[in-house]
């Protein structure tokens, strides 16, 4: 079963690599005009595109490259010539962090505020929560975190506003630069982790063995979150598989806002500036990330449901 | 006696009706110095919301059971049979009242805050439900259950209660009780998930066991076995059994006395083996009429015409007497539990008329 | 029992003398079942059946979980995936036609299921419902309103109710409008798939009085299929009992219900429990579980759980032969007859 969803990596990048490729061509604009500046003349910009390679014909572009990652090589970025995989080993991290942080926020802050909204069914507090859970959706991420760094940044100051120190550096100054953009980024997903662990609760919570764990007077903490959890998590983990992905879209807009030196931002860059490697390069990059985490939903599937496992 | 008898396995007869009821329950008015039995439930009264109106579903039920003891509680859909076992755990929704009087053990369970009646679930009072694999946890093994229900009211530690689980469930008659520990509810069958289910009603010491149509879903010589299985317990473990069915040939097999349920209402209850021979409420022998006989091949029995009223649309006075054969004048008015023998009551103002209709030979 | 009444008994008067030489509706040859057939781990639910339906009979199929019998009404519908054998209507294969449900529908072939609600279309009027199986055959609107009005009313529903959802209707009535749509193409056997295993005690003797009483009306023929012996006792004219994808006993009604010959035939019907007593005295208590269809026992598969069980029961598979007037799989039979 791993086996297979591994051997989906490779057909799926390159599938991904080739719209991405397809899309960046179909825009207008070019990697040698961005290079050249505004000011250049069609023929140093024809120059240009001639050293770059991009005169080719595009399956060819798009061969070599492809060809170049087989061998482990991400090529070189169109404008500034360095290496992209260098690149990209220095600044994934980066958004893993982030991506990791505002999952485990969404987890933290969801989760309980599902069961509780559930087990108070109908109550004012579960129509506050959904309430708020509400406004988590509708807010784009990119919004709070402006909002984030305006107020709690610039007049609070309790923040820096922008950068990123490294846990190598110390996990205390890695927390103050993760924190706000952790919160934004992952308000969202909280949301709709909140939605969804209340709803599952909620089914299972009306189902004939909870019943049965009343009738047997098994203590309450323990039927709620032993008892019904367990049951209402193989739904939730689902939607986690989703949220992966939603969310290294969304971190782009956060690392943007806080500048924090990620993936993101090198990948806004290289899409206005059609570079093309480098976009291709990340691209390859999150795929495999996102069927990473499905991969991990699976697996847990297994460990959650035993009937999965027969 | 053919072969099959002679095979001497476990070839126990059993008999259609269980002998004499265990000490019939006297009124304290009639100078009995007895203690009352284990369950007493009196004038019980429960509404329920619905659609935002309070609905009446149980009105003026009244019945007892003694230890060691099997009452059947007989009805069809809707006639409130597993609301009066929900009544007596107190797992109802939000929002209903219950009315009347429930006493176990002497003790007023409408008395009790709801964490004190969560102390007495599992403790006191065992229920098992009507589908029995689905009321197990599909995602935890049955030893983790049945550990559960074992430590939820005794203090053992985790190794203790695993050895009590297989006493448990030895005693409940599983094969190979260590290995079914370890597997999960989708790998038993339903007669086994409900063996397990029994184990984890007395898992504390219950005296009084609770079983709303423990059998409907299982096929019938598995259903058979459970039914020994609960007799066996209730005689030799002296537990209270309430024993709710739609099936009137089981609650025969198996009860010492039969309440007779019908649009919330008892409408006769007494000893199994005279309420079944010699019913005296209308409805009574319509059911029983219903009920096929395997010796009478290719005769279709009749059912009865019409369906019962739903909560909320009884009629005034007799609740079946849209649908009875008998029904007359004074019908109409409210009709009154009265006793017509000892132990056998019956809700029906024609009650001595047709008896005596009986006597006379149809 | 007292409860019996002339009034009460609406039987089969002089009917049954007149079924005993009839033609053979449908013929059931050798039939094999298997899901998943292909697969890792394909199931066979049905090994090698073979009965004869007789027209204007019922014939009971009645067996346990896994015992195949519902494999067997799904087989005949074209609606389970049929191995090997044969199921033969008018000379004609129905395994071997490409689209099997039409073709048994062609053939005079209904069905009723046991769940009326998630059988009828929630969002239609009960009329339309009835008057689905005949939108090709009738192409007149006006024409198939007023049959499906008319075929309520024989199912004894009114028609002012005709416009009513299923979910406004009783459960008892509710099958009764299936039994209405199956009636509709006019068709020669109907298959009842435990038609009345879902519904009170009192409402489902109404509804066999109805099928018993258009089965007369209509020249029907019935397959019935169910678990519980008091339905079958009730309506069937021939029995056939099944264990784990085999039968092990058929032959008329009542002797094979009163005067049961296969041990587990015997078994079954101990442990039905009757108000007044039964047809077997003995209750014996079987003991185990009863197995896997998907691994079954060698042998007779009966034979982890028969007290009659010697070697040979584990060895050879026994083969369904005439044992006094019916017919029986078990090595031992003459043994149980002569005790």
């Amino acid at each position: 079963m791993l086996l297979r969803r591994l051997a989906t990596l490779l057909p799926t990048a390159v599938v991904g690599t080739m719209v991405v490729f397809s899309l960046d061509q179909l825009t207008p604009g070019g990697a040698a005009e961005a290079a050249a500046g505004p000011n250049a003349t069609p023929q140093q910009i024809a120059t240009l595109r001639h050293e770059m390679g991009l005169d080719k014909p595009l399956p060819v572009q798009y061969g070599t490259w492809l060809a170049g990652l087989f061998h482990g090589d991400f090529g070189r970025s169109l404008l500034n010539r360095q290496d992209v995989g260098a690149e990209i080993t220095q600044r994934l991290p980066v958004t893993i962090e982030l991506t990791v942080a505002a999952l485990v926020v969404a987890l933290v802050v969801g989760i309980p505020l599902g069961i509780l909204s559930a087990s108070r069914r109908r109550s004012r507090l579960d129509g506050t929560i959904l309430g708020v859970s509400g406004l988590g959706l509708a807010i784009p991420e990119f919004l709070l975190a402006m909002l984030a760094v305006d107020i709690v940044c610039l007049k609070l100051g309790w923040l820096p506003p922008t950068g990123w120190t490294p846990i190598s550096q110390g996990l205390g100054a890695n927390l103050q630069t993760l924190v706000l953009p952790a919160l934004t980024l992952g308000s969202g997903a909280a949301a709709v982790i909140t939605r969804q662990t209340r709803g599952a609760m909620v089914e299972v919570l009306d189902s004939p063995f909870i019943r049965t764990a009343w009738a047997l007077g098994l203590p309450q903490r323990q039927i709620y979150f032993r008892f019904a959890l367990r049951n209402a998590l193989i739904s939730v983990i689902t939607v986690v598989g989703l949220i992966a992905a939603a969310l290294l879209g969304a971190a782009v807009l956060i690392e943007r806002v806080f500048v924090l030196p990620g993936m993101g931002s090198m990948l806004v860059d290289a899409v206005t500036q059609k570079d093309f490697p480098v976009t291709q390069g990340v691209t390859v990059v999150f795929i495999a990330i996102v069927i990473l985490i499905n991969l991990l939903v699976d697996i847990s599937y297994a460990i959650l449901d035993p009937r999965i496992r027969s | 006696m053919d072969l099959l008898s002679r095979s001497g396995w476990g070839a126990t007869a059993m008999s259609t009706v269980l002998g004499r009821p265990a000490q019939p329950y006297r009124q304290a008015s009639a100078g009995g110095g007895r203690p009352e039995p284990y369950l007493v439930v009196s004038g019980l009264g429960l509404t329920l919301p619905r659609n935002g109106q309070m609905v009446p579903i149980l009105d003026d039920l009244s019945l007892h059971i003694e230890q060691g003891e099997v009452l059947g509680v007989v009805g069809e859909s809707g006639s409130g049979k597993t609301m009066t076992a929900l009544s007596i755990l107190r797992l109802l929704p939000r929002g209903a009242r219950l009315t009347g009087s429930i006493r176990l053990g002497g003790q007023e369970l409408l008395d009790l805050t709801e964490a004190e009646m969560h102390q007495v679930r599992g403790a006191r009072v065992g229920m098992i439900f009507q589908e029995p694999v689905a009321a197990l946890n599909p995602v935890f093994t049955v030893g983790a259950q049945l550990v559960a229900a074992i430590r939820a009211h005794q203090d053992l530690t985790r190794s203790d209660a695993r050895a009590r689980a297989v006493e448990l469930l030895r005693t409940v008659g599983l094969p190979d009780p260590g290995r079914r520990l370890r597997q999960y509810p989708h790998e038993l069958s339903g007669g086994m998930c409900q063996r397990v289910m029994i184990a984890m009603a007395i898992a504390s010491g219950a005296r009084l066991l609770i079983a709303d149509e423990p059998t409907t879903a299982l096929d019938v010589t598995i259903q058979d076995e459970i039914i020994r299985l609960i007799r066996r317990l209730a005689v030799e473990s002296q537990i209270a059994v309430l024993f709710i069915s739609h099936d009137l040939g089981l609650v025969a097999r198996l009860c010492h006395r039969v309440v007779v349920m019908y649009a919330g209402q008892v409408l006769e209850s007494g000893p199994a083996s005279e309420l079944l021979r010699s019913p005296l409420h209308p409805y009574t022998r319509a059911l029983l009429r219903c009920v096929p006989d395997l010796r009478t091949v290719g005769v279709v029995r009749r059912g009865i015409p019409g369906s019962p009223p739903l909560p909320g649309t009884v009629p005034v006075g007799c609740r079946f007497r849209p649908r009875c054969e008998f029904a007359a004048e004074l019908c109409a008015a409210p009709q009154q539990l009265r006793p017509m023998a000892e132990d056998h009551h019956v809700r029906c103002a024609r009650a001595e008329w047709l008896a005596g209709r009986e006597v006379e030979g149809r | 029992m007292s409860g019996m009444v002339g009034a009460d008994r609406v039987a089969l008067e002089g009917a049954r003398d007149a079924l005993e030489a009839e033609a053979v509706l449908l013929s059931v040859r050798e039939l094999t079942v298997t899901y998943g057939l292909g697969s890792r781990h394909p199931v066979r639910a049905v090994a090698g059946v073979s009965l004869d339906i007789r027209t204007g009979h019922t014939l009971a199929l009645i067996g346990e979980s896994g015992s195949g019998k519902t494999s067997v009404a799904r087989a005949i519908c074209g609606l389970a995936p049929v191995e090997s054998g044969s199921i033969v209507i008018d000379g004609v294969d129905l395994v071997s036609e490409p689209d099997r449900p039409a073709a048994a529908g062609e053939h005079g072939i209904q069905i009723v299921f046991q769940d009326p609600t998630s059988s009828l279309d929630p969002r239609w009027p009960i009329w339309r419902s009835v008057a689905e199986p005949l939108l090709r055959r009738v192409s007149d609107p006006h024409e198939r309103h007023e049959r499906a009005l008319t075929l309520l009313e024989q199912v004894g529903i009114d028609r002012s109710l005709g416009e009513r959802h299923p979910h406004q209707l009783s459960g008892g009535q509710r099958q009764r409008v299936t039994i209405a749509r199956a009636l509709a193409p006019r068709p020669r056997l109907v298959i009842l798939d435990e038609a009345v295993s879902a519904l009170d005690v009192s409402v489902r003797n109404e509804i066999l009085v109805l099928l018993d009483q258009l089965k007369r009306q209509e020249g029907l023929t019935y397959l019935l299929i169910s678990h519980d012996m008091g339905t079958v006792a009730q309506l069937a004219t021939d029995v056939a009992v099944m264990y784990l994808g085999r039968l092990v006993e058929s032959g008329e009604a009542t002797k094979v219900i009163c005067d049961p010959v296969h041990p587990y035939t015997r078994a079954l019907l101990a442990a039905v429990p009757t108000v007044s007593g039964g047809t077997v005295e003995l209750s014996l208590g079987l003991q185990g579980e009863i197995g896997d269809v998907a691994h079954p026992p060698t042998g007779c598969r009966f034979h982890p759980r028969c007290p009659l069980a010697v070697e040979r029961c584990v060895g050879q598979e026994p083969d369904l032969r005439p044992v006094r007037d019916r017919l029986t799989a078990c090595h031992r039979a003459e043994e149980v007859v002569g005790g």
